[in-house]
């Protein structure tokens, strides 16, 4: 009776000590994936298991410790724990890890650190970040970091986030910096190839053209203030978005393209480009020995490649197939994923492919979360939903929480995950909490850093837009962030950080948007909750 | 091929059929009721920018959101307006050219090949962002089934001349045969001015 008391009917009728006779001959009509699929669709539940019962012969019988985790509702009742059915009540949750806290399990301390900043309760929850971090826990210490980030609560300090982000990393790595404020930054958008990833150490390019008139484009960003911008050596003034349209003439030899930019405390960025008449001499490529991927990357790659379009109560989409038919094949083909394509899903088909995909992953995997379809901020609980492909309009009971794709991508494995949102992810971070690689360093000296990076439990969001709904196409056969990742995404030719990655879907993304009169901007940081440590994602092509 | 043709335009015609009513209704929304063509007359040629500019304005007044403030999901709006010329590029969402051909026959004149490249060269400019219609308007001389296959055929023209020689994507561009429903000017519809090719975002 408690059992049926605890969980919903079709729980129930799963469980062998719930003889019920009309709910069993009901399950048994269901096919097995089915009920699975309807428990996932119950997200993840706090469960507080029993202790194990030892016996030390007939001597002395003692019990351990209870244990808490963050398990499916059947796991959970499987294992003989107790979990309360309503997932949002932290109070609740809160009373699961709280003993544990008190006893000094650093998990249990970071949990419930998290459970009372959910809840606003901003002091509480950095004691208890402390407790963790001063334990060694690198999810505390990210956690902790974040909030002296936002200054919720507390005062900000940059100074205690930088050490925290460190320390949560396993130390200072040479090549990596956490900086608050961005360095200048010089880069070309059109034509494509003139922006490889990674960037070559020294800033040059050389890009086969047809011959004629064409026009560079270049982007100059200084978060500090511009001072001065020079086009090989003539003084210029960018648009109000950083963009410089240079006219050039390909013809014999090379024509080249240096692009200088100094800001207000006298940092200096240069990008250099060198036009080259294709059909001629098949440019020379630096023969530079890319970073063995073995060497990073030990694990397999996953990719969850959802695409909602065909709507029965929203408007239709026009875009969402095609952009996950062609960002599954970059995934496949170039990056070596094994990816799961699912067109038109309804909530439960997504949460199941979620769930399965969180027990598929392994610990040393790669995963990929990618979705185009409708979303939807509620403005009342700041909480990000994906609209299912037979989601009502207005009832939000029907839709998918962020907060449950959060809750799964927490409880996964995976050392690396990255959700690439073409709608709104709510509950991300800023992204000066992911350390930069310098982009001064050649192939050879990237590889540290890199391997830094890749090492650590990584769970970040990509996403087209900050909270705003975002374009649907924009390009012709995809949305325009689609369209700029795709670009850029073939333009990876050796390992490269997310975060390099997406400065350059955001600069080719700005530059593609400004003559539409699109205003939408793409985000990229750490996913709040998700059991985010340090680092950053780590795409090597194959 | 002619059956084909004649397939297409009565596509075209059930298509405008459908979106009159969808325009009509986001036309009250938006307040605006006229598609604004900048036209260019014959030897006066369209600078690449603009032309990039023009059809980018078009596109960004059509594009759908992911999202509940979706106001799209009704394809373009403008295909079904009314004709206004203006005379600055800023204003407008539309270009126009009276592109010549030789008397009853699809081949292009050197004038109208020099604005056409200008045209391109624009079109190369938005970097696939913006999906471009071509439209054919006839005058009201002729039987209207006849107008509006000799329409079609002339935007087939512009858009082969346009693959072809200027090497742009065809899947690009899409073909549409007006006839003689759209007039630029609407008191004489038998005017000179209102034979010309469109370009509009699609």
């Amino acid at each position: 009776m408690v059992c049926v008391m605890r969980m919903r009917l079709v729980s129930a009728a799963v469980g062998l000590a719930c003889l019920l006779a009309a709910p069993l001959t009901w399950a048994d009509s269901l096919d097995r994936t089915q009920q699975e699929d309807a428990q996932a669709a119950d997200g993840l539940v706090h469960c507080l298991f029993p202790g194990q019962v030892r016996r030390l012969g007939a001597f002395a019988t003692s019990v351990t410790p209870r244990r808490a985790a963050r398990v499916a509702p059947k796991d959970c009742a499987a294992g003989g724990g107790e979990y309360i059915e309503a997932q949002d009540t932290s109070s609740a949750a809160t009373k699961v890890w709280l003993p544990l806290a008190a006893d000094g399990v650093p998990e249990a301390q970071a949990t419930v650190g998290e459970l009372y900043e959910r809840q606003g309760q901003y002091g509480l929850a950095k004691a208890w970040y402390e407790k963790a971090a001063a334990q060694g826990l690198a999810r505390a210490q990210f956690g902790l970091a974040a909030m002296l980030d936002k200054g919720l609560g507390v005062p900000r300090n940059s100074a205690r986030v930088a050490e925290l982000l460190t320390a949560a990393g396993g130390g200072a790595v040479a090549g990596l910096a956490y900086s608050n404020r961005e360095q200048p930054r010089v880069a070309f958008v059109t034509p494509t190839a003139a922006t490889p990833l990674p960037r070559p150490a020294d800033g040059r390019v050389v890009v086969e053209a047809e011959a004629g008139p064409a026009t560079v484009i270049a982007r100059v960003l200084a978060p500090a203030g511009l001072a001065s911008v020079k086009v090989n050596g003539q003084v210029q003034t960018p648009d109000e978005q950083g963009f410089l349209s240079i006219p050039v003439t390909v013809g014999e030899g090379q024509t080249e393209v240096l692009v200088q930019a100094q800001d207000r405390d006298g940092v200096v960025a240069q990008a250099q480009l060198a036009l080259v008449q294709r059909s001629a001499q098949p440019a020379a490529k630096a023969s530079e020995t890319p970073t063995p991927v073995a060497a990073l990357l030990k694990g397999r790659r996953l990719a969850l490649v959802v695409a909602n379009q065909a709507y029965q109560h929203w408007p239709r989409l026009d875009t969402p197939v095609a952009d996950a038919q062609s960002v599954s094949e970059a995934l496949r083909k170039r990056f070596g994923f094994d990816v799961t394509v699912l067109q038109n899903a309804t909530r439960q088909q997504l949460l199941a492919s979620l769930n399965r995909l969180r027990m598929q992953a392994g610990p040393e995997d790669q995963v990929v979360v990618y979705y185009a379809g409708h979303g939807q901020m509620d403005q009342v609980t700041a909480r990000g939903y994906w609209i299912p492909v037979d989601g009502d309009d207005k009832d939000i009971a029907q839709w998918v929480s962020v907060i449950d794709v959060t809750d799964q991508l927490a409880a996964m494995q995976a050392r690396h995950v990255m959700v690439i949102a073409d709608s709104c992810y709510s509950g991300t971070l800023t992204r000066s909490l992911i350390p930069q690689v310098d982009q001064a360093l050649s192939a050879a000296q990237r590889q540290g850093p890199l391997s830094h990076l890749a090492r650590q439990r990584v769970r970040v969001a990509m996403t087209s837009g900050g909270l705003e709904p975002v374009v649907d196409g924009g390009s012709v056969d995809h949305s325009l962030f689609a369209r700029s990742l795709l670009d850029m995404l073939d333009q990876v030719n050796a390992p490269v950080s997310a975060q390099e990655l997406f400065q350059g879907v955001q600069a080719r993304f700005a530059h593609l948007a400004r003559r539409l009169s699109i205003a939408q901007q793409p985000q990229y940081a750490p996913i709040g909750f998700a059991g985010h440590e340090a680092g950053d994602f780590v795409l090597a092509p194959m | 091929m002619s059956t084909h043709r004649f397939h297409a335009v009565r596509r075209a015609a059930t298509a405008c059929a459908h979106l009159f009513a969808a325009a009509a209704l986001s036309c009250a929304a938006q307040g605006a009721f006229a598609q604004n063509v900048m036209v260019y007359t014959e030897g006066q040629t369209p600078s690449a920018q603009d032309v990039a500019d023009i059809l980018s304005r078009g596109a960004s007044e059509n594009v759908k959101q992911r999202g509940l403030n979706a106001a799209g999901g009704m394809g373009s709006p403008f295909a079904a307006l009314e004709q206004k010329p203006v005379s600055t590029a800023r204003e407008a969402s539309a270009l126009s050219v009276p592109v010549q051909f030789g008397f009853d026959s699809s081949e292009l004149t050197p004038q109208s090949r020099q604005q056409l490249n200008a045209i391109a060269d624009g079109i190369k400019l938005t970097e696939g962002t913006v999906k471009v219609v071509i439209e054919g308007h006839t005058d009201a001389k002729g039987r209207p089934t006849y107008n509006d296959k000799l329409s079609l055929r002339r935007a087939a023209a512009v858009r082969d001349y346009l693959v072809q020689e200027r090497k742009l994507p065809v899947k690009l561009l899409m073909v549409e045969g007006k006839g003689a429903q759209k007039p630029l000017d609407k008191a004489d519809p038998f005017s000179a001015r209102n034979r010309r090719v469109q370009f509009r975002a699609g």
